[in-house]
């Protein structure tokens, strides 16, 4: 009976540590995957975006080493290591055989620059998206796309994807001086110091834009006149009501608001 | 400072402004929905380089002479167009200056807009470079706070080689 006991003593015993091994290798592979940006809690948004305080982001420019690896997960890149800088001005061709040069800073209100590529699969949805003048808390904010330069890129490509109101600068050189290892990748820019607000990915417009507008509200940054609450909530439900209406592309005087059913 | 470079222009673009350079394509006049003409569209616009600066955010679509752009200009920003024509109007009067002009507080007059807009005044004048004739056209967002504009907008003139 003793010897019973013992051996059923002894299994538990090392049925436990068992147990405790498989959790501890469980929580290694979670934080491993966390550090590659791979989040697996299912409320969490679905991109990789952080938000920096406006001292933070003020602070200094990239170097070589801030730049982060080359890595992409399901289409959404990561964050650039380091920490978040100022953005520099966008030079480059245009997808119409011209030159341009926007500069990011100076100037009110948020700027969203854009990295995209007309080849990558996620691409699409934010060159979709696009269409429609992006907004962040009701406000319109300022658009930059930029693609890779006429040497990587089909202008005539570019060119069929971008959006009239949206400026499209294809740059390497936009890439290397924000960091950008790969497309789609989104840098918010505070145009009053050119500070950047945030910057990351996401695997959508929708995503992003959440992502975007906390970022916004992380980094304490809110439009002339407009509460922190305003930001968030987006001014007034019918701000909001007309937001979602337009994205669906029904305007004022479409028939479909006065048609009876 | 950025060096802007296309279709005959070099621009050091000074750091504010944003700026860009391009050769129009012919375009159709879009007809509105009521004429349902057969009719042929006349074209419309220069086809001839231009080249478009200003001290606020540039529009995506902007008309030759500024339109979709000075209306949004503030008190303290300036438009600059400079529109390429038919290298034979170089040889004629109104292109005789030869060089970009710098500019003048006294150049400056709310009637010289393409389409006037209260507050804000203009300036336009003819030259030659390269041998090719342009239209240099300004417009600023408070005429009567022209002078502290002016100076930047030379600034960025000073900085404009045609090649």
């Amino acid at each position: 009976m003793n010897a019973i006991v013992g051996t059923l003593v002894i299994l538990v015993a090392l049925l436990s540590v068992l147990v405790v091994g498989l959790l501890r290798s469980h929580a290694e592979i979670v934080r491993a995957l966390h550090d590659l940006g791979v989040n697996l809690d299912p409320d969490a948004p679905d991109g990789t975006f952080r938000a920096a305080s406006p001292s933070v982001a003020a602070s200094r420019r990239p170097t070589v080493s801030d730049v982060g690896p080359d890595a992409t997960l399901e289409g959404v890149a990561l964050p650039t290591s380091g920490r978040l800088v100022v953005a520099h001005d966008l030079a480059g061709a245009t997808p119409d055989g011209g030159a341009a040069v926007v500069s990011v800073s100076g100037r009110p209100g948020l700027t969203l620059v854009a990295f995209l590529s007309t080849g990558c699969g996620t691409c699409a949805d934010f060159w979709s998206a696009f269409r429609t003048p992006p907004t962040l808390g009701g406000e319109t904010v300022r658009l930059v796309i930029v693609t890779r330069s006429p040497a990587a890129e089909s202008p005539s490509s570019v060119a069929e994807l971008a959006p009239e109101h949206g400026l499209v600068v294809m740059s390497d050189e936009a890439f290397d001086d924000h960091g950008v290892a790969a497309a789609p990748y989104f840098v918010l820019v505070d145009g009053a110091d050119g500070s950047v607000v945030g910057e990351g990915s996401a695997a959508g417009w929708v995503q992003l834009k959440a992502l975007l507008q906390r970022a916004a509200a992380d980094a304490g940054w809110v439009a002339d006149r407009r509460s922190r609450r305003d930001l968030l909530n987006a001014g007034s439900r019918q701000r909001q009501v007309d937001q979602a209406l337009a994205e669906a592309g029904i305007y004022p005087g479409d028939p479909s608001l006065t048609a009876e059913s | 400072m950025t060096v802007l470079a296309a279709h005959g222009f070099a621009l050091t673009v000074p750091r504010g402004w944003d700026a860009r350079i391009r050769l129009p394509v012919a375009q159709s006049v879009a007809a509105p929905p009521s004429m349902r003409t057969e009719e042929v569209v006349p074209m419309g616009g220069t086809t001839n380089p231009i080249l478009h600066a200003t001290t606020m955010m540039l529009p995506a679509i902007v008309g030759d002479y500024g339109g979709g752009a000075v209306e949004r200009l503030g008190p303290h920003d300036a438009f600059v167009a400079i529109v390429g024509f038919d290298v034979e109007a170089a040889k004629t009067a109104l292109f005789a200056r030869r060089g970009i002009p710098t500019l003048r507080e006294a150049n400056f007059r709310p009637a010289t807009q393409q389409r006037v807009l209260a507050g804000a005044s203009g300036t336009q004048s003819f030259f030659q470079a390269a041998n090719r004739p342009y239209c240099l056209y300004v417009v600023v967002g408070r005429h009567a706070l022209r002078r502290s504009v002016i100076p930047r907008c030379n600034e960025l003139l000073r900085g404009l080689r045609f090649t």
